[in-house]
C-alpha cells in the first residue's frame, strides 16, 4: 500500500504542475471557445481527483488490515504482465541507472565517434551490465554487432546514422 | 535451413551491390535539402527538378530529407554550412512560419534567399453540389450567420488567407483547420465546410471527376489552366498571396554562385520537358532572381509576422 | 483471378510484391521504423522504376510492416508498430509459456487472413465504402476516437483507477506541440522538435523496450531465456477453428478503420482484442496468453493494410502516414489518385490489386523465413538479447528523423515505464491515450466550433451518436465487470480471514 501512496502523492503532485503550465499557455484570437488551456486543464483535474481516489483507497485498506502489511502488495499481474521489479538492499537502483547512462553516454558520444563503434560500445557495455561476462567473446560480439547492425541500418536500409568524425568513405 | 542460409548470401550480396553504388556518390555534388518527407510537396518538387537541372548546370545534386521540427532542423543544418554553393534548401513558407513560432536558434533569417523557382497557386473552393456559385455566394452564407471555412493547418498561410477573407469581407465565419489537405477535403466533400483553400494539384483528381469547383484564386494572375476563375482580388476583396518554391544558402553565397543559378533557372524554367512536369503539378513559374528575393522573403516575413503579432499566436 | 495469378508469374509484379514485403517485415520488427517510415526510407528508390512496380513494391512493404510489428511484440514484448500494441499482451505472454513460435504462427496466419479479406474488400467494395469515408464529420471521429478510448477498462487489468491515470498521463502526452486549432506551441520549452508533437511509437518503445532493460538491469542474475526449445508451428484444424471468430472480429473491424481516412489501424486492432475477448469462450485466458488475443489484433491490422487504401484509391486521400507516402508515390510517377484513377489508370489500379494478391502470399512464406532468424535471436543468453534490443533501439528511433532528440525522449521514457511497473500502472492505456489523444482533442474542438460551441452536435450526428452509444454499453459493461469483481474479491478475502 505504501506504493500506492507514493503513486497517489506522485501523480497527485504532477497533475497539479501540469494544471499550473496548461494555465500559463498563451491564448491567441485565433483560438476556440475550449482554447489550447481547456482539455490540458480537464485531463490534470481528472488526474488530480483518480490520484486522490487511489490514496484514499490506499489509506482505507491499510486501515482495514493493518497486521499483514507484506500481504497487500501481492497483488496478482496485470494485463500488461507488469512485473514489479524486486528492490533489493544493495540497490539495484544503481545498475538501473547505469543501463540509462548507457544510452545517454551514447547520445552524448556518437555524433563524433561515430555510429559503428558507439553501437559497438552500446552493446559491450549492455553485455557487461545485465550480468554477461566481459571477455573476447563478448567484445566479439560487440564489434560485429556494430557491423552487421551497420550494414543492416546505413548500407542496406540507408538510414542515416551519426557519422561522426571520421572521414566519409571513398 | 538451407532457405535461410540461401537467403543470407543474398542480403549479404544485396548489401554489398548496395554499398558499391553509395561509394559512387561523387564528392562533388550540390545537396539539396528540404524538411518534408519523401512524397511530400518540397521532396517532390526537388527530385523532380534534379534531374533536369543536373543537364543544365552539369552537376550532380542529391536530394537530403532532414525532416523534424517543421524546418527547424534542416534550417540549422543549411546554417552551419559552409556558403560554397554545394547546400541548398529548399524553401517554402513553412521555413519562415516555423521560425517565428519556435523562436528557434536558427531562422529563416539566418540564411541567404538564393532565387525563386515557382509559386503554388492557393484557390478557393467548394464542392459542386453544395450550391454555391461563387465566392460572394459563400460570404453572402457567411453574412447570413452560418459559414464554416477549412484550411489545412492551425498556423499557415491558408490559415492567413481564411482569416483575412473573413476581416476583409466583414463577415463572422468559423474557420475549421486540420492536420493537412486530405480530412479538410473531405469536409468540403461532405458539406460540413462551405469552402476550403488549398493548393491545385491536391485537388485535381476531384476537379477532373467535376465533384469539386473552384471559386476564386488568391493569387495576382488567373490560372492558365483554369482561365474562367477569377482571382479574388476580381471579385472585389483585396487579397493576394503568393506561396513560393526557392532555394536558400547559408549567408555569404559567392557572387560567382548566385550568377550561376540566375543563369540556370530561367532555361530550366523554358526547358518543354520539365515545363510539361511542373504545369502538371500546378506549379506556375515564377523566377525571382537573388536581389528580388531577398526582398520579397523580406517582406513576406515582416507580413507574416505581423499577422501572427495581430492575432496573438505569438507575443 | 486467373489472369492475376498469371501477372504475378510472368511480370515483374510478383518480384515486387515479394521484395516490399521482406522489406516491410524487417522494418517493421525494428522497434521504431514504422510502415510509413519503412516505405518513406524506399520512396527514393522507386523516382525511376515502372509506376506499376513502384506502387507495388510499396504497397507490399506497408503489408509486409504490418505482420512485422508483431514479431517483436510477441518476442521481446516491443511493439514495431503502434497497431501491434494489442497483440503485446498475449504474445509475450505465449512467448513466456515457451510457445513462441506458436504465437508467431498464429500472427502470421491471421495477419493473411486479414490481408486477404482486406483485399478481396478493396477490390469489390472499393465504390460504396468511400461513401463512408465521406460520411464523417469530425464529430464522428471525435466518437471513433472516444471508442477507441473506451477499451481502456478492459485492458486496465486488476486495478482500474491506475488504467484510468495511464490513460490520462497517455491524454496529456498527446497534447504536446502545437494546438490543433489555434497554433499556439503547448509544453514544448521552446523545442522546434516538440512542435509536431511526442510520435506515440518513441512512448512505446521507451516504456516497453527500454523500460524492460532496466527492469532486467535491476534483476541481477541471467538465464537462458525460457523459450529454448520454441519451434515454429503453424496452427492446427483445432486452433485454426478456435481463432476464426477472432479473426473474423478483427477483420470487420480493420475493414471499418481502413475505411475511415486518419484512423490508422490501432482503433481495430484493441477494438478487435476487446471484442474477441467478450465473445471469446475463454475469456479467462485472454491477458496470460490467449490464441485468440493474438488472432484477433493481428487480423484487424493486416485488414486496415489493405482497406486503408479504399480512400486513398477512390478519393485521393491519405488515411494515414503510410498511406501519404504511398500518395507521394503515386505523385511522383504522375498519378493522382481519386475519382479519375479508374477511369484514366485501370491497369496500375488492376496491378495495385494484383501485386496486393502476390504481396500476401509472400508474406506467407516470409514470414515464415523471417521467424527463424529472430527465434533464434531471442534465444541467445540474456545480456546479449538484451544489449542487441537496446542497439537496435537506438538505431530504429534514430531512423525516424534522424534525431538524437527523438532518441533521447525514447530513453527518457524508459524510467516511465520502469516506475510504471514499479507501481504495477498498465502500459496499454497510456499508448491508448497517447494514440488517440490528438485525434479526440482536434476533433473535439472543431465539432464544436462548427456548432457554435452546442455539445449537442455529437448527438445529433447520427454516426456520433451510434459511437458514443457503443462506448457507453462497452464502459457501462466493463465498469459492472470489475465492481462485481471486486465485490467478489472482498467476499473471498473475507472467508480468508
Amino acid at each position: 500500500m505504501h506504493r500506492d501512496l507514493a503513486l497517489g502523492g506522485t501523480m497527485l503532485a504532477l497533475s497539479a504542475g501540469y494544471y499550473w503550465m496548461a494555465a500559463a499557455i498563451p491564448t491567441s484570437q485565433l483560438a476556440d471557445a475550449v482554447g489550447p488551456q481547456g482539455l490540458p486543464r480537464v485531463y490534470a483535474l481528472l488526474l488530480g481527483v483518480v490520484s486522490l481516489a487511489l490514496i484514499v483507497t490506499a489509506l482505507r485498506k491499510r486501515t482495514q488490515m493493518p497486521t499483514t502489511p507484506g500481504a497487500s502488495d501481492a497483488r496478482p499481474t496485470d494485463s500488461a504482465g507488469s512485473r514489479p521489479p524486486v528492490i533489493r538492499p544493495t540497490s539495484p537502483l544503481w545498475r538501473v541507472a547505469g543501463m540509462l547512462a548507457i544510452g545517454v553516454v551514447y547520445i552524448l558520444v556518437a555524433p563524433w565517434l561515430g555510429y559503428l563503434f558507439s553501437i559497438a560500445a552500446v552493446i559491450l557495455a549492455t553485455v557487461y551490465y545485465q550480468g554477461g561476462a566481459l571477455g573476447r567473446q563478448a567484445g566479439a560480439v560487440a564489434l560485429s554487432g556494430g557491423i552487421v547492425l551497420w550494414l543492416l541500418f546505413v548500407v542496406l536500409m540507408r538510414v542515416a546514422q551519426p557519422p561522426g568524425w571520421w572521414p566519409p568513405l571513398p | 535451413m538451407t532457405s535461410w542460409k540461401t537467403y543470407l548470401c543474398a542480403l549479404a550480396l544485396a548489401t554489398c551491390a548496395t554499398a558499391c553504388d553509395r561509394s559512387n556518390e561523387s564528392a562533388a555534388v550540390v545537396r539539396l535539402v528540404t524538411h518534408s518527407s519523401p512524397g511530400g510537396g518540397s521532396d517532390v518538387f526537388l527530385r523532380e527538378m534534379a534531374p533536369h537541372l543536373s543537364r543544365i548546370m552539369g552537376r550532380t545534386f542529391v536530394v537530403d530529407n532532414l525532416q523534424g521540427g517543421s524546418g527547424a532542423r534542416a534550417i540549422a543544418a543549411l546554417v552551419g554550412a559552409e556558403p560554397d554553393g554545394r547546400m541548398f534548401y529548399a524553401t517554402t513558407p513553412t521555413f519562415v512560419y516555423t521560425s517565428l513560432l519556435s523562436r528557434p536558434a536558427a531562422r529563416y533569417t539566418d540564411l541567404d534567399p538564393l532565387v525563386n523557382l515557382f509559386f503554388d497557386p492557393e484557390v478557393l473552393y467548394t464542392a459542386s453540389d453544395s450550391g454555391f456559385e461563387s465566392l460572394s455566394d459563400v460570404i453572402d452564407h457567411a453574412r447570413s450567420g452560418g459559414g464554416a471555412w477549412g484550411a489545412a493547418n492551425p498556423a499557415s498561410l491558408e490559415r492567413q488567407v481564411m482569416e483575412q477573407l473573413k476581416l476583409k469581407a466583414g463577415v463572422a465565419a468559423a474557420v475549421i483547420t486540420f492536420e493537412g489537405g486530405g480530412a479538410m477535403l473531405i469536409n468540403v466533400l461532405n458539406h460540413t465546410l462551405d469552402m476550403g483553400v488549398g493548393e491545385l494539384q491536391e485537388l485535381r483528381s476531384q476537379l477532373d471527376a467535376g465533384t469539386l469547383r473552384l471559386l476564386a484564386v488568391v493569387g495576382d494572375d488567373r490560372l492558365p489552366q483554369y482561365p474562367d476563375v477569377q482571382t479574388v482580388k476580381e471579385q472585389g476583396i483585396d487579397l493576394a498571396v503568393r506561396k513560393f518554391r526557392g532555394l536558400a544558402g547559408p549567408r555569404g553565397l559567392p557572387a560567382d554562385v548566385i550568377a550561376a543559378w540566375e543563369t540556370a533557372i530561367p532555361i530550366l524554367l523554358d526547358d518543354p520537358e520539365y515545363r510539361k512536369i511542373y504545369i502538371a503539378n500546378g506549379l506556375q513559374p515564377g523566377f525571382m532572381p537573388h536581389a528580388e528575393y531577398v526582398e520579397f522573403m523580406d517582406t513576406f516575413g515582416r507580413d507574416t509576422e505581423a499577422f501572427l503579432r495581430d492575432t496573438g499566436v505569438i507575443e | 483471378m486467373i489472369g492475376a495469378f498469371t501477372a504475378i508469374v510472368t511480370t515483374a509484379i510478383g518480384p515486387a510484391a515479394f521484395a516490399g514485403v521482406a522489406w516491410g517485415i524487417l522494418g517493421g520488427a525494428l522497434p521504431g521504423i514504422s510502415p510509413s517510415i519503412a516505405m518513406a526510407l524506399l520512396l527514393p528508390f522507386t523516382y525511376g522504376m515502372d509506376p506499376t512496380i513502384a506502387i507495388v513494391l510499396l504497397a507490399s512493404t506497408y503489408v509486409g510492416a504490418e505482420y512485422g510489428g508483431s514479431i517483436p511484440a510477441i518476442l521481446i514484448r516491443t511493439p514495431g508498430t503502434n497497431a501491434a500494441a494489442a497483440t503485446v499482451v498475449d504474445g509475450y505472454a505465449m512467448k513466456e509459456q515457451g510457445k513462441a513460435g506458436e504465437a508467431l504462427g498464429i500472427s502470421l496466419y491471421s495477419g493473411v487472413l486479414g490481408g486477404m479479406v482486406g483485399l478481396v474488400v478493396l477490390v469489390l467494395l472499393t465504390e460504396p465504402l468511400s461513401r463512408v469515408a465521406l460520411a464523417f464529420t469530425p464529430a464522428a471521429y471525435f466518437a471513433l476516437g472516444v471508442l477507441g478510448l473506451s477499451v481502456i477498462a478492459s485492458v486496465s487489468g486488476a486495478s482500474l483507477t491506475k488504467g484510468l491515470m495511464a490513460a490520462l498521463l497517455g491524454l496529456m502526452i498527446a497534447t504536446v506541440g502545437t494546438d490543433p486549432v489555434s497554433g499556439v506551441n503547448r509544453f514544448t520549452f521552446g523545442s522546434p522538435e516538440l512542435l509536431s508533437g511526442i510520435p506515440p511509437i518513441l512512448v512505446m518503445v521507451g516504456l516497453f523496450a527500454v523500460g524492460e532493460l532496466l527492469a532486467q538491469a535491476g534483476e541481477p542474475g541471467w538465464q537462458q531465456a525460457a523459450s529454448g526449445a520454441a519451434r515454429i508451428r503453424f496452427p492446427g484444424s483445432a486452433m485454426r477453428k478456435r481463432i476464426a471468430r477472432p479473426q473474423a472480429i478483427g477483420s470487420v473491424m480493420g475493414v471499418f478503420e481502413g475505411v475511415m481516412p486518419g484512423a490508422g489501424g490501432t482503433i481495430s486492432a484493441f477494438l478487435a482484442y476487446n471484442e474477441a475477448r467478450r465473445w471469446s469462450s475463454h475469456k479467462k485466458e485472454f491477458g496470460h496468453g490467449s490464441p485468440e488475443g493474438i488472432a484477433a489484433p493481428e487480423a484487424a491490422n493486416n485488414t486496415v493494410a489493405c482497406t486503408a487504401l479504399v480512400p486513398l484509391l477512390s478519393l485521393g486521400i491519405p488515411g494515414s502516414n503510410s498511406s501519404a507516402i504511398l500518395l507521394g508515390g503515386f505523385l511522383i510517377h504522375g498519378l493522382i489518385p481519386g475519382p479519375t484513377l479508374f477511369v484514366n489508370h485501370p491497369d496500375i489500379v488492376n496491378g495495385l490489386y494484383t501485386g496486393l494478391l502476390a504481396a500476401n502470399l509472400s508474406l506467407l512464406v516470409l514470414g515464415f523465413v523471417f521467424m527463424i532468424p529472430c527465434l533464434w535471436l531471442v534465444n541467445r543468453p540474456k545480456p546479449y538479447l538484451m544489449a542487441f534490443v537496446y542497439a537496435f533501439v537506438l538505431s530504429g528511433v534514430y531512423a525516424i528523423e534522424g534525431s538524437l532528440f527523438h532518441v533521447g525522449v525514447a530513453i527518457g521514457f524508459g524510467p516511465v515505464g520502469y516506475a510504471m511497473r514499479y507501481f504495477t500502472v498498465p502500459f496499454l492505456p497510456m499508448v491508448l491515450g497517447v494514440v488517440l489523444g490528438f485525434m479526440v482533442e482536434s476533433n473535439y474542438r472543431r465539432a464544436l466550433v462548427l456548432a457554435s460551441g452546442d455539445h449537442m452536435t455529437f448527438l445529433q450526428d447520427s454516426i456520433s451518436a451510434g459511437l458514443l452509444g457503443l462506448a457507453f454499453v462497452f464502459v457501462a459493461g466493463s465498469a459492472v465487470r470489475h465492481g462485481v469483481d471486486a465485490i467478489r474479491r472482498r467476499r473471498l478475502a473475507r472467508a480468508a480471514v
